[in-house]
This record gives C-alpha cells, sequence and structure tokens, in this order.
C-alpha cells in the first residue's frame, strides 16, 4: 500500500478514533442535563446522515475529490464559493481541536508556555501529514488496542461510584434536550464530514459499509455511556459547570488502594485528541491543495499550521473568548456548511450525471 | 517612528520584489505553490505582529462571528 492510500480497516479505526477524540474530554451535550445521552443518541443521526452520504457519494465517484466533484456539479463560481465555506469550516473545527487538546496539556502541564505546547503539538501532527495519509492509518491502527482497553478500563472502574438515580427524570424538558441535540449534532458528530478527503483514497468503499457504519455507532456507544457516567457520578450541576467533565470523573475512579489515576486516562485522551487533530490538519492541508489546485500540498503543511497556531491566539484570547465565540457562536455556522456542503453536492451530482466523468 | 518607517520600508521591498520577480514564480506549477505557502507565512505573520504590538487593525474572524450571537441566544431562551 502507498503513502498515498488508505485501506478499508484503516479508516474504519480513524472514524472511531475521530468521534471519540473530537469530543475528546469536553461533553457539549451536557446542556441537556440528565438528557445528555438521550442528546447524544438523537445528535449522532447528523454523523450517521453525513457518513451514509459520503458513502454514497465516493461509491459513484471514487476517483474524485469532494471539491473536484463540487465544481463540476455546480459549476466553476458556485462550487468555488461552497468550497471556501467549507474550507473556512474546517479551519474553525480544526481551531477549536487544538485549543482543546491545548487546553488540556495545559491543565497537566501548567508551567509550559501555550505557545510552546500547540506548536509541539503542531510540529507533531505536521510530521505525520509529511508523511503521507497512510502514516495517519497506520497510527490509527498503532492506537485502536490501547485505546479500547482503556475506555474498557474507564467503563470497569466507573461502574461502583456510578448513582443511577442521578439520571432521573429521564425526559425533564424538551428545550434543554433540543439545544443538547443541536451541539452535539455539530460537535463531534458533523465533523465527520472530514472524511470526505480521505475516502477518495480508500479503496473497495463498498464492500466496508457496514464495517464504518459497526465502529461509527461502537463510538455513539462510548459517547452515550461518557454522558451516562458523568451525569450519574458527578451530578447535572457540577457536570454543567465543569469544562472537562470526563477528567473530574476519571480523578473519582480507582482500583481499591490506587488513587488519582487520572494520568492513565490522560494517555487516552491525548492520543484519541491527538488524532482528532492530525484528522482534521489533513484534511485541511489536502482541502486548499484542491482549493488552489496544487500538485504538492508538501509547502502548505507548515504554514498553514501556523495559521492555526496564530488564528487560534487571535481569535481566542482568553478562555471567555472561546466560550462564547467557539462553542456558542460558531456551531451555527459549522453545522449547516457541514450537512448542507455534501447535500448539495449529492444532489447537484445526481441531476448533473452526463457532466461528471 | 523609526523603527515603523523601517517596517514600511520592508513591506515595500517586498511589494516591490514580487511585483518584478512574482510573474516568472507564477509560471511553473513549483513557483506557485511556495507563492501560497509564502502568503500564507505573511498572513500569519501580519497577524502575529497586530496582536503583539495591540493594535487590532486586521479584521477579526471572532468579530463576524459574533454576528450570530442573536441566534445562540435564541436557542438559549427558547
Amino acid at each position: 500500500m502507498g503513502a498515498k492510500t488508505l485501506s478499508p480497516q484503516q479508516i474504519t479505526f480513524m472514524i472511531f478514533l475521530f468521534i471519540t477524540g473530537s469530543s475528546l474530554v469536553f461533553i457539549p451535550e451536557i446542556v441537556a442535563g440528565q438528557s445528555a445521552w438521550m442528546a447524544c443518541l438523537l445528535g449522532s443521526l447528523s454523523g450517521l446522515y453525513i457518513l451514509l452520504l459520503l458513502l454514497a457519494l465516493f461509491t459513484r465517484f471514487p476517483a474524485l475529490s469532494i471539491t473536484r466533484i463540487s465544481e463540476l456539479a455546480l459549476g466553476k463560481i458556485a462550487g468555488s464559493i461552497l468550497n471556501i465555506l467549507f474550507f473556512i469550516s474546517l479551519f474553525l473545527i480544526a481551531q477549536g481541536l487544538l485549543y482543546n487538546l491545548c487546553f488540556l496539556l495545559g491543565l497537566i502541564y501548567p508551567a509550559i508556555c501555550g505557545f510552546i505546547l500547540r506548536s509541539l503539538v503542531l510540529f507533531t501532527a505536521a510530521y505525520c501529514i509529511y508523511q503521507g495519509p497512510a502514516m495517519l492509518g497506520r497510527l490509527c491502527e498503532l492506537f485502536i488496542g490501547l485505546i479500547l482497553f482503556f475506555f474498557l478500563l474507564g467503563i470497569i472502574a466507573s461502574f461502583p461510584i456510578m448513582d443511577l438515580s442521578e439520571l432521573k427524570p429521564l425526559w425533564p424538558e424538551w428545550k434543554p434536550l433540543f439545544s443538547g441535540i443541536f451541539f452535539v449534532a455539530d460537535w463531534p458528530f458533523a465533523q465527520l464530514v472530514i472524511l470526505a478527503f480521505f475516502f477518495p483514497l480508500v479503496q473497495g468503499l463498498k464492500e466496508k459499509k457496514k464495517a464504518f457504519i459497526g465502529w461509527y455507532l461502537l463510538a455513539v456507544a462510548i459517547l452515550v455511556f461518557e454522558d451516562l457516567q458523568v451525569i450519574s457520578i458527578l451530578g447535572q450541576e457540577l457536570a454543567e459547570i465543569s469544562r472537562f467533565p470526563l477528567l473530574k470523573v476519571n480523578r473519582l475512579t480507582g482500583f481499591g488502594e490506587f488513587r488519582r489515576v487520572e494520568l492513565f486516562f490522560f494517555i487516552l485522551w491525548f492520543i484519541v485528541g491527538f488524532t482528532a487533530l492530525t484528522v482534521y490538519y489533513q484534511g485541511l492541508v489536502l482541502n486548499l491543495k484542491e482549493l488552489l489546485r496544487l500538485e504538492n500540498p508538501r509547502p502548505l503543511i507548515l504554514p498553514l499550521g501556523l495559521c492555526l497556531m496564530v488564528f487560534n491566539a487571535y481569535m481566542y484570547p482568553s478562555d471567555l473568548n472561546y466560550i462564547t465565540t467557539r462553542l456558542h457562536n460558531i456551531p451555527f455556522f459549522t453545522i449547516i456548511v457541514n450537512l448542507l456542503y455534501p447535500t448539495i453536492i449529492f444532489i447537484a451530482a445526481s441531476l448533473s450525471k452526463g457532466r461528471l466523468p | 517612528m523609526m523603527y515603523y518607517n523601517l517596517i514600511l520600508s520592508i513591506v515595500l521591498f517586498f511589494l516591490l520584489f514580487l511585483l518584478l520577480e512574482g510573474h516568472s514564480w507564477l509560471k511553473n506549477s513549483l513557483g506557485t505553490e511556495y507563492c501560497w505557502a509564502v502568503l500564507l507565512f505573511l498572513l500569519a505573520l501580519i497577524y502575529t505582529i497586530d496582536l503583539v504590538q495591540g493594535w487590532h487593525l486586521m479584521p477579526n474572524p471572532a468579530a463576524i462571528f459574533a454576528k450570530l450571537k442573536p441566534l445562540s441566544d435564541l436557542l438559549e431562551t427558547i
């Protein structure tokens, strides 16, 4: 297998690591309170929709990139406008992933300057991208066993301290539930649209359709369990005011005499968070390459990483700015673009079969 | 003020260089790739200088997305 191709197995693991890593220890659906798990379950339909849509699109046009399909199906001007909007959406998501990962790292290493942490994370991700998408695929294959072990460990360790009575009433109010569905549908599920840049690199997409959906559902099941875990252990109020509620849960769990095991789980959160960021960074590079019609994406890797870091500092000078802008305002832009972009292209491609090869 | 003039001179020299030499770069694909990379580096540099100096002359994307705040408030009030 070459450096520019991915196996279906690598993509399935990528879907799993991306979904679990994108939500990291931050839980957007927590606004739904006790119904957070229900919001997660219903919000996951957006990810499933995107996954099925992309699978249908790339089964029909396996050799073309989504940016190219967009221009061929919609025309150069409309296609380019849509592609630019999509690039902005991906850039904002990548920024969010970088911010979250570095914020988490900042909690563990408070003495290290945030810019150094961001640079180190981006340099590591850039190294992976320089090696080609196959490297990212191999990284996913390498980590999957360890990650599943840690998830299992987390589930087993948290069972004794879970208080299921905290989950009652099961359907308290529909308004917070709606809010929770909206935020979780955007982050992490609609972010799955990044797969549009990896599917053209995979051989035999159609045959492995069930495996993709199966691993996606497994990731959803883990996120639903995380919600149950957080609410039943921390309670609704503490869970809502915590920035990283799952980290708090990991602090409370232990095995017999072993306490403060959250650093063990830090390995888990770092790996999945780093994978999600690298997947987005790689997708962003591939998108920009297509957008600028370049043959080689390599010269874009480092400057794009630098832009991610600088714009992160410029747009979110404090955590408060990040919470209001990224977590409250930007989802209204990203969810619309991420859901409509593949939908419009799919409809346009279906209607203009003659123009597409 | 003297240092700002120096920065202005560098920018002018760079723009003149791009005007005279940029055309030949754009003729081959490798040149185009590096032109885009340089532009991205410049964009990051300009925003960094703006941030460090506290000028806030560059458009802040966060301010654009702040226009979506009424929608966010609406979601909170329903």
